[in-house]
């Protein structure tokens, strides 16, 4: 037990590490689970915890459509309507306006996804978004050391 | 507290763990090191790394510049990269061919390392190492690209962190010391190239690099042949 509340401190720590780099508010994370349900990991802080909890159970959002798509989404207002937004998910997490969701890979795999967040909506530029891929790759590399260990063996 | 909820971060490890292979320590910090780069769009970038108690030494480096930043640091025991570990704080200079602080430097040095920047890699609070960048021109270090560079190097903490958590600290200190010993055989097969064939350190390595992909091998294993072969034309 005391080993996995060290892994969760150290997703806590790389999100909050990852969106100090990238300039943004926050960053949270979504990744498939051993029965292949996209599940909400968390975020730097509880806004970003919320994005993806909310992400999970209304099955819509950002970074579902980035899974699906296997591809970034960018939304700059959470709140426009469909397609440029996502009212559904911005009326139960009002904090978060602007979201870039970038797919994570492992062997061309889809395992999940990254997700950026800032409270003001903006446009996305593109060298953003091309260092938020980059910063994916990190996020995985990170996943893949905590993969390799022992308490993590048997099944849910 | 955290904001991360632990059964669900189990539940996907225990996935990622059936469809990813293993992957070492100093693969993922070479890899880790490359995406920094391609990110700052500076000229190159590097990692030492200190074994415990003892003194830095390199482990990663972009290209042939970096590494003979590394390199000359080294091999005089003074350096921006290395006042950073010691002083464990970032430093910078916008010339370090001209900086009166490490005079020695300049003559060990690629031409094209001129700004450099160090920032300490710690675990805790304790120093481990450096992330270092250079610049082929003259540049001012600002406070923006100290705190990314700062940013980074945290990045790269949890990345060291996530393997300790993983690996017995053996293990992965064995990984590491193999890679830093890998780097020793390397730098001796250039020291011999370079004076058999009065080559520099650049050309030394190149061919090293080039000779070792042309036979599929690996550039540590050709330069252990190499110095085997040299041992035995001394005898």
């Amino acid at each position: 037990m005391t080993q996995v509340l060290e892994f969760s401190r150290l997703i806590d720590r790389t999100l909050g590490a990852l969106a100090d780099v990238l300039g943004a508010d926050g960053a949270a994370l979504m990744l498939i689970d051993d029965h292949d349900r996209l599940r909400a990991i968390g975020g730097s802080d509880d806004h970003g915890r919320r994005l993806e909890l909310i992400q999970e159970q209304i099955g819509s959002g950002p970074a579902i459509e980035s899974l699906a798509r296997g591809e970034d989404v960018t939304v700059d207002d959470l709140r426009a309507a469909r397609p440029l937004g996502f009212p559904g998910v911005a009326a139960r997490v009002s904090e978060v306006r602007a979201v870039l969701s970038v797919p994570l890979r492992t062997e061309e795999r889809l395992i999940g996804t990254l997700n950026f967040y800032d409270r003001m909506s903006h446009e996305w530029q593109p060298a953003k978004v091309r260092a938020g891929e980059r910063l994916g790759e990190l996020m995985v590399m990170v996943l893949q050391a905590l993969a390799n260990r022992s308490p993590i063996s048997g099944q849910s | 507290m955290t904001h991360i909820d632990p059964e669900a971060l189990v539940a996907s490890l225990r996935k990622l763990r059936t469809t990813s292979p293993a992957i070492g320590i100093v693969h993922q910090l070479e890899r880790a090191v490359d995406v920094v780069n391609s990110l700052f769009g500076y000229s190159g970038a590097g990692l030492m790394f200190a074994e415990e108690g003892k003194d830095l030494r390199y482990l990663v480096a972009t290209d042939d510049p970096g590494r003979s930043l590394e390199g000359a640091q080294l091999h005089l025991g003074q350096g921006p990269c290395i006042s950073a570990f010691e002083e464990n704080c970032a430093v910078t200079s916008s010339d370090v061919r001209v900086d009166p602080r490490w005079p020695k430097l300049a003559d060990r040095l690629h031409p094209e390392v001129r700004a450099v920047a160090g920032v300490p890699v710690r675990l805790g609070s304790e120093p481990v190492g450096t992330l270092n960048v250079y610049q082929a021109t003259v540049y001012q270090w600002d406070e923006s690209d100290i705190q990314a560079l700062y940013g980074y190097a945290d990045v790269i903490e949890q990345l060291l962190a996530a393997a300790m958590a993983a690996e017995e600290k053996s293990a992965l200190a064995e990984q590491l010391q193999y890679a830093l010993d890998y780097r020793v055989v390397i730098e001796r097969a250039i020291g011999y190239l370079m004076g058999k064939h009065d080559l520099t350190a650049t050309q030394a390595f190149t061919g090293l690099r080039k000779q070792a992909r042309d036979s599929r091998r690996r550039v540590a294993d050709l330069a252990a042949e190499l110095l085997g072969e040299g041992a035995g034309e001394m005898r």
